[in-house]
C-alpha cells in the first residue's frame, strides 16, 4: 500500500490537517493504473479502414475488462455476447422485448469520429466492447499476462504509484505493509481492500437512526487517519525540514523488505482522541 | 488574481489523482487570493477516487480571508467523452464512497464540474445488485452559490446501497435565497434501485435559490416499491418557498416504478416558482402532474419517437437519432454558463442551431443511410 500525506493544514476542520492521509493506493490499484496506461488507445494505431486491428493487446485488454462483446452481424443487427456466461442476444433497429434497440450505422458513425475510439475489425464486421468491470485479482492477472506477452513491460517493474514531482514536493509519499507473525519473526504482506480504502476515509458524525432523504452528513474531519511524519524522520528516511520544503522532492517509499508496518505510520484520530 | 491551471492524470501530469489536486487548493505556494483554480483531467487511466470532497481553496497559505475565486474541474478537450460510457476521462470508484456522501461532494461556492464520465457501478455487471453503500454521484451540500454541473455522463447504478435510495445529482441543503445552481447538458441513465427505495437523476428540491435545469437527458430510472411508495424520478425541484426553478429543454424517458403514479419525469413539488417548458417526457408517465408541462413541451412520446441511437445494455448511446421528435423543439437559452455547449462540444449558439431538447444537438453529424460505407472523421 502506498499513501500520499498532506503537509500543512489547509485551515480548521473540516479542511485538511497537517499529516492527513490524502489517499491510499493498494498494489492492485497500482498494477491497474499501469496496465491502463500501457493499454491506452493513444498507444495503438488504426488499420487501413480506420478501425483497430483485432488480436492486438488493445483488443485483448478490452475483452478482459468489459462484460459484453458486440459484433456487427449485418446492416441492422448487432450480436451481444456476455463474456462471463457466453449468453448471446441480438439488438437491432427494432426494439427487442426489453426495449433495447440500436441504429448501428449512427452508432458507429459517432464512435469513429473520435481518434480514441475502440472499434475493432473491418467495415461491416465491426467489434466493440462495453460495460466495464471492476478490477479483481483475476482480471489483473489476465491483463498483465497479455501485457507481458505482447510487450516488454513486466508487472514486477510496475509496483509503484506514479506520483508526480509536485506530489513529491508538496506531500509525503510513503509505502507501508502489514505483517504476518510466526513466533517472534514476521514476514511483510501487502495490504488490500477496505484496510487500504479506509485510510483515506473522512470522519463523519454518526447518522441518526432514521435517515431522512435529504440527510446531510456532518463532516468532522476531512480525513480520519493521519501520519505524524514530524515524528517519523528515521522511519521515513527524510528530515521534517526537507519534507516541508516545497522545493525539495522527497520520495519516502522503500523496497518491500524495508517497509514500515502500517501501525507505525498511521493513526486513527478518534482513537488518539484528536477528534 | 490569475487562472492557475493544473493537469491531473497518471502520465506525467501535475497531480496523479483528483483528490491530490483538491488537497493542494489552499497551498500558498500554488495559489493566491482571488485566483481561479482549474484542474484539467486527462484520460491516461480511469480515476478511482471513492469520494472527492471539494471544500478547499480557503485561507490560502494559512491567511484568513484569502480565498480562491472559483474552482473548475474539467477534462482536456481530447479526453472528453463522446456521450457514451468509457469514451473519455472516467471516474469509476474502486471502493465505496459512503452512504449519502457522494462520489463528488461540493461544499463551497463557485465550483464547476464538467465533462467527466462517472460510472457508478460497483460490480461487474448490470444484472447483479451491488452491495456497496454508494448512492449519490454529485452532492451539493448547501454552500453552493454559482455551482455548475455540466456536460457530465453519469450512469449504471444497480443495487440497494442502504437507508436512502439513489440520487445522481442531489442538493441536500437550502443554500441562500440569492444563490444559483445550474445543471446543464448532462446525460444520466441506468439508475436502478433494487430494494424498496427511491431512485432519481436530478433532485434539487430543497434549494431555496435559483435552479437552472437545462438541456439534460435522463433515461431508465427505476425505483423498487415493496409495500410502500417509492418514486422513480428524473427531475425533482421547487420544494422551497424561495426557489425559482427554471426547467427547460430536458428529456425524461423510461421511468420504472411498481406504482404508476410514482413514475415521475418532472416532479414540481409546487412550493416556490417553477418556469417549465420545452421539455419532453415519454409514455411511461401516466400521471399528468409528472409529465412534461408547458405549451411547448412534448409529453407522452414513445421511445421510438424519441429515437435514441442505442439503448442496448452495455452499448447505450443517448444521442438523438435522425427521426427524433426532440430535434428543433427546444428553446434558445443563450450562452450563460455554457448552456449552449452540447454533450459533443457543439456550440449551438455559434452554429446557429435551432435548439433540440436534451443534451445532444443533432446537427453535429449529417444523417446517413443505414448500411452505407462509413466516413472517418479523425480529430
Amino acid at each position: 500500500m502506498e499513501l500520499i500525506v498532506k503537509i500543512q493544514s489547509a485551515g480548521s476542520n473540516p479542511a485538511y490537517q497537517d499529516g492527513d492521509v490524502v489517499q491510499a493506493m493498494s498494489l492492485d490499484q497500482i498494477y491497474t493504473v499501469h496496465a491502463e496506461m500501457i493499454c491506452n488507445t493513444s498507444n495503438f494505431g488504426f488499420n487501413t479502414q480506420g478501425l483497430r486491428d483485432v488480436g492486438t493487446l488493445l483488443e485483448k485488454f478490452e475483452s478482459t475488462i468489459n462484460l459484453y462483446k458486440f459484433e456487427r452481424v449485418n446492416s441492422n443487427d448487432v450480436k451481444r455476447i456476455n463474456l462471463d456466461t457466453l449468453e448471446e442476444s441480438v439488438i437491432s433497429r427494432t426494439p427487442n422485448t426489453d426495449g433495447e434497440a440500436i441504429d448501428i450505422y449512427q452508432y458507429l458513425l459517432r464512435r469513429l469520429k473520435s481518434n480514441r475510439h475502440k472499434i475493432f475489425g473491418s467495415q461491416g464486421s465491426e467489434i466493440w466492447y462495453g460495460k466495464r468491470k471492476i478490477y479483481d485479482s483475476s482480471i489483473i492477472t489476465s491483463v498483465w499476462n497479455d501485457i507481458e506477452t505482447e510487450t516488454t513491460n513486466l508487472q514486477v517493474n510496475n509496483r509503484s504509484w506514479p506520483f508526480t514531482p509536485r506530489e513529491k514536493r508538496g506531500f509525503v509519499c510513503i509505502n507501508t505493509s502489514g505483517r504476518n507473525y510466526t513466533g517472534g519473526s514476521f514476514t511483510r504482506v501487502e495490504l488490500s481492500g477496505e484496510t487500504v480504502a479506509g485510510k483515506a476515509d473522512p470522519a463523519f458524525e454518526d447518522p441518526p437512526e432514521e435517515i431522512p432523504e435529504d440527510y446531510n452528513p456532518v463532516m468532522l474531519a476531512k480525513r480520519k487517519w493521519f501520519v505524524p511524519y514530524w515524528d517519523l524522520a528515521t522511519e521515513l528516511s527524510n528530515s521534517v525540514d526537507d519534507l516541508r520544503n516545497n522545493n525539495i522532492e522527497c520520495d519516502c517509499r522503500k523496497p518491500a523488505e524495508e517497509r514500515e508496518h502500517i501501525d507505525i505510520l498511521t493513526y486513527d484520530k478518534i482513537v488518539e482522541e484528536i477528534l | 488574481m490569475a487562472t492557475i491551471t493544473k493537469t491531473i492524470g497518471t502520465s506525467s501530469r501535475d497531480y496523479s489523482t483528483i483528490v491530490a489536486w483538491e488537497a493542494d487548493l489552499s497551498d500558498g505556494d500554488v495559489y493566491s487570493d482571488a485566483d481561479d483554480a482549474v484542474g484539467v483531467m486527462y484520460a491516461d487511466s480511469p480515476f478511482t477516487d471513492a469520494t472527492v470532497t471539494i471544500n478547499g481553496g480557503n485561507d490560502i497559505g494559512g491567511s484568513s480571508g484569502q480565498n480562491l475565486s472559483s474552482i473548475t474541474l474539467t477534462v482536456v478537450a481530447a479526453s472528453r467523452h463522446d456521450g457514451t460510457a468509457g469514451s473519455g476521462a472516467l471516474l469509476k470508484p474502486t471502493t465505496a464512497s459512503g452512504h449519502d456522501q457522494g462520489v463528488i461532494r461540493i461544499d463551497r461556492d463557485d465550483v464547476t464540474i464538467e465533462w467527466l464520465d462517472i460510472d457508478m457501478d460497483n460490480d461487474d455487471d448490470f444484472t447483479t445488485a451491488d452491495t456497496r453503500n454508494t448512492n449519490k454521484a454529485i452532492v451539493l451540500t448547501g454552500t453552493n452559490d454559482n455551482c455548475i454541473i455540466r456536460n457530465m455522463l453519469i450512469h449504471d447504478k444497480y443495487g440497494n446501497p442502504g437507508s436512502n435510495g439513489l440520487f445522481m445529482i442531489h442538493s441536500i441543503a437550502a443554500g441562500g435565497s440569492s444563490d444559483t445552481i445550474s445543471i446543464l447538458n448532462n446525460i444520466i441513465y441506468n439508475i436502478v434501485e433494487t430494494t424498496d427505495d427511491t431512485s432519481s437523476a436530478i433532485n434539487i428540491n430543497g434549494w431555496q435559490g435559483t435552479v437552472n435545469i437545462y438541456n439534460n437527458t435522463v433515461y431508465n430510472i427505476e425505483s423498487d416499491d415493496s409495500g410502500s411508495s417509492k418514486s422513480a424520478t428524473a427531475y425533482r425541484y421547487n420544494g422551497h418557498a424561495n426557489q425559482q426553478a427554471n426547467v427547460k429543454n430536458n428529456i425524461a424517458a423510461k421511468m420504472v416504478a411498481d406504482t404508476a403514479s410514482y413514475k415521475r419525469a418532472f416532479w414540481d413539488t409546487g412550493t416556490g416558482t417553477a418556469n417549465e417548458d420545452y421539455n419532453l417526457s415519454d409514455d411511461t408517465i401516466s400521471t399528468a402532474a409528472y409529465k412534461a408541462t408547458g405549451s411547448n413541451s412534448l409529453p407522452d412520446q414513445t421511445l421510438a419517437q424519441i429515437d435514441f441511437v442505442a439503448t442496448g445494455v452495455g452499448t447505450e448511446d443517448l444521442h438523438l437519432n435522425t427521426s427524433s421528435v426532440a430535434i428543433d423543439e427546444g428553446v434558445d437559452l443563450g450562452t450563460t454558463n455554457g448552456v449552449n455547449i452540447d454533450i459533443n462540444q457543439r456550440d449551438r449558439d455559434s452554429e446557429g442551431d435551432t435548439w433540440d431538447i436534451g443534451a445532444h444537438e443533432f446537427g453535429d453529424l449529417v444523417a446517413g443511410t443505414t448500411g452505407a460505407a462509413f466516413l472517418l472523421f479523425l480529430d
